[in-house]
């Protein structure tokens, strides 16, 4: 079963990890249990530049950490949450959100909320959960317009 | 007993607290209702509503199914000429715990929590006690025990004792004590899309002078095609006052819901015998005096239409017949509006409102609602 969700999440998002080692990297992470700001920065630097092959875990976090996604005392190995991974997304695909969203500058909470509201979560989800790799994919995917 | 309590009050406590530090989740909605009813007399009758309401929810475990959540709300209600009215209340203060063993589902709601009868016309409001729900994959069946005394009355409307007098200046008072449980049994696929439910609910005053309900509902609804549905309700009703005769009366409710894309239409009627009356205040009509269900035929059509995800046009009309003069015709109401989620967290909504009453022109309505929501 496991490998059957990870043949299909590796086919959808199979533009983005076209060389060897971005698949080796997609299949380590639809294997992760929690998954880490460093595993998010892949799947997003992927996301946003689909044409670099061979950008790595490291070079994907640094890269993020200066666009402006994630804060000082951010470490690579910390373990993501579901409102730290919304907070993200909806910056990654440009969110417009509610009127917190924006007054309290795309703040986590507020994304997490914008998120909820747009039917992307289930209604008991905490945002204090940490993340599967396959759940980051699944959103990734579905924000992308898969799920339609 | 006592000790068992003790523990099982603190353990959960505890488990709030500790997941507090981690994993509390808080909001809150800021809402207003603004409504003009326009009288011969004076056009410009107006009434305002403001509720500001904040909510904590906290985990309990790892898994989010079980989870601690309150909800403490602040009112503020102005009437033109008449008054000016402040009151606060706990919505809710509940434990919510689920268990999942193979098909068996087991959940239980502890604390201040929102029940519904399967009618919603009879017990739907807030109430202080605990229900206890199982799910299998042949029979669901529920039960609840609850307190009414310890809810706000300004607040949580109800149909109270004929001795009780409301106090509506208080910002907090307890209300009518009425002690309430009900016993549901239902059989969710008894052929193909069609269940069968049966519930018996008794309200038991506890004072000086009795006063007590009884219901025994039988409800079958299902699924006629993809987009009908219908639904069928009947209740037996029983009552006592103080030291008289118990008084006997009907109740039923049908419907028909149809979907199609965007279109929603619902198609009901209701009658509810002379001396029928709910647990739960829920008038019938928007007139002036907002009669209950009681002695009255009401059949009535919804329809709403979405033009996007966003802007929802509704309304609907009600006949009412009183079925304790020969069905004479009562009154007839009517209801236009509109929804617009502005953005995710701004919600405005506009809805015009007409009730004629057929004998007594006194008893008409006309009214402008203006609502507004803000949620963060």
């Amino acid at each position: 079963m496991k490998k059957r969700i990870t043949f299909i999440l590796c086919f959808l998002l199979f533009p983005f990890f076209i060389c060897a080692q971005n698949f080796n990297h997609l299949n380590s992470i639809v294997e992760t249990e929690k998954i880490t700001l460093e595993q998010v920065s892949f799947l997003v630097a992927s996301y946003l530049d689909s044409e670099d092959e061979s950008i790595s875990l490291e070079q994907s976090f640094v890269k993020l950490s200066q666009m402006g996604y994630f804060l000082e005392n951010d470490k690579p190995s910390d373990f993501i949450t579901v409102k730290k991974l919304s907070g993200i997304y909806a910056k990654v695909f440009n969110i417009k959100g509610g009127i917190f969203y924006r007054l309290f500058k795309k703040s986590d909470r507020y994304a997490f909320k914008e998120l909820m509201a747009l039917g992307y979560f289930p209604d008991n989800v905490d945002p204090s959960d940490s993340v599967s790799g396959v759940d980051a994919i699944g959103l990734l995917n579905d924000m992308m317009g898969g799920d339609e | 007993m006592k000790k068992v309590f003790r523990k099982i009050f603190l353990s959960l406590m505890i488990s709030c607290t500790v997941n507090t530090l981690f994993a509390l989740d808080f909001g809150g909605v800021l809402s207003n209702v603004t409504e003009v009813n326009p009288t011969k007399d004076n056009f410009f009758n107006l009434e305002q509503q403001n509720n500001l309401s904040v909510w904590i929810k906290s985990p309990l475990g790892e898994s989010g199914d079980n989870y601690f959540i309150a909800e403490g709300l602040y009112r503020f209600t102005y009437k033109k000429d008449f008054y000016t009215l402040n009151y606060i209340d706990l919505s809710l203060l509940k434990f919510v715990l689920n268990k999942e063993v193979g098909d068996n589902k087991f959940s239980a709601n502890i604390g201040r929590f929102v029940y519904s009868d399967i009618t919603s016309y009879i017990f739907t409001q807030a109430t202080d006690g605990a229900e206890l729900s199982y799910s299998g994959s042949f029979f669901d069946c529920s039960f609840l025990l609850s307190y009414t005394g310890l809810l706000n009355e300004n607040i949580v409307q109800m149909n109270y004792s004929p001795d009780y007098r409301e106090k509506i200046d208080s910002v907090y008072s307890f209300s009518d004590k009425f002690l309430v449980s009900s016993l549901t049994f239902s059989l969710p696929a008894l052929i193909k899309n069609n269940s069968l439910a049966v519930q018996g609910i008794g309200s038991i005053r506890i004072d000086d002078l009795a006063y007590n309900r009884f219901y025994f509902i039988l409800s079958l609804n299902g699924a006629i095609s993809d987009n009908l549905f219908y639904g069928l309700n009947g209740v037996a009703f029983a009552s006592s006052y103080a030291k008289e005769d118990f008084k006997f009366s009907p109740f039923g409710y049908a419907y028909l819901n149809f979907f199609y894309e965007k279109l929603y239409v619902n198609a009901n009627v209701i009658y509810a015998g002379e001396d029928f009356i709910g647990i739960s205040r829920l008038p019938a009509l928007n007139s002036a005096y907002e009669p209950e269900y009681s002695g009255l035929l009401v059949p009535g059509l919804v329809v709403s239409y979405k033009i996007d995800d966003n802007i929802r046009l509704f309304g609907d009309a009600k006949v009412a017949f009183d079925n304790t003069n020969n069905f004479e015709l009562k009154g007839f109401q009517y209801k236009l509006g509109l929804d617009y989620q502005v953005l995710t967290d701004f919600y405005v909504g506009l809805k015009w409102l007409q009730y004629f009453d057929i004998n007594k022109s006194d008893k008409d309505l006309n009214s402008l609602i203006l609502s507004a929501s803000i949620s963060f």
